[in-house]
């Protein structure tokens, strides 16, 4: 198999463009008549980086 | 990877490293900043399947499917083709980040137990995401 470019990246410019691809997502969900309130996974387990202890060896 | 690429990486949330086979994301993005819990969680979500899609589609997709990016992305959903050309891809990327969106909206509806082709995504994007990617449903 070919690689044909190399990658460039999530383009994330700024907190508008998070919001417009969360827009468009809803939309196209709600087209479906799909709830797009995310679900979650199973187990959540999310922390942020900003909020993470660094001493906390876990 | 020159100092253009790496320059265009300054603003990118995720980013599939083909030379270590490994997918990094910045969590700490700047624009992810004053998401809700569940609206990051989320995000973090659509920007791993993003980069996998991504990862599959530099290495799978062919060169026509990279010529026909443009011809693709108007056959997109609109907002999907808006969100690409705002990106500021080369034409030469479409393809790749078309795929990435494709396979991450999927990913995302397949979360919420939806599953097969969806009525807004047009057949022939359907199908080089499924050759792409491997989507069997």
């Amino acid at each position: 198999m070919e690689r044909v470019e190399p990658p460039k990246g999530y383009v994330l410019a700024d907190k508008q463009a998070v919001e417009q691809i969360m827009k468009v997502e809803a939309e196209l969900l709600r087209s479906e008549g799909i709830d797009p309130k995310w679900p979650g996974f199973p187990e959540r387990h999310t922390e942020r980086a900003e909020d993470a202890d660094p001493n906390d060896p876990a | 990877m020159t100092r253009g690429d790496e320059a265009a990486l300054d603003d990118a949330a995720g980013v599939w490293i083909a030379e270590l086979r490994v997918v990094l994301i910045n969590a700490a993005h700047h624009a992810l900043e004053d998401l809700d819990d569940l609206s990051y969680e989320a995000m973090l979500a659509r920007i791993a399947w993003h980069e996998w899609g991504h990862a599959l589609s530099v290495v799978r997709a062919t060169r026509e499917d990279v010529v026909a990016g443009e011809r693709l992305l108007a056959l997109a959903p609109d907002g999907v083709a808006d969100v690409i050309r705002r990106g500021g891809y080369r034409r030469a990327d479409y393809t790749h980040e078309l795929v990435a969106e494709i396979y991450a909206l999927l990913m995302s509806r397949r979360r919420r137990g939806q599953h097969g082709q969806p009525r807004w995504l047009d057949d022939e994007i359907y199908e080089l995401v499924r050759r792409v990617s491997g989507w069997s449903e």
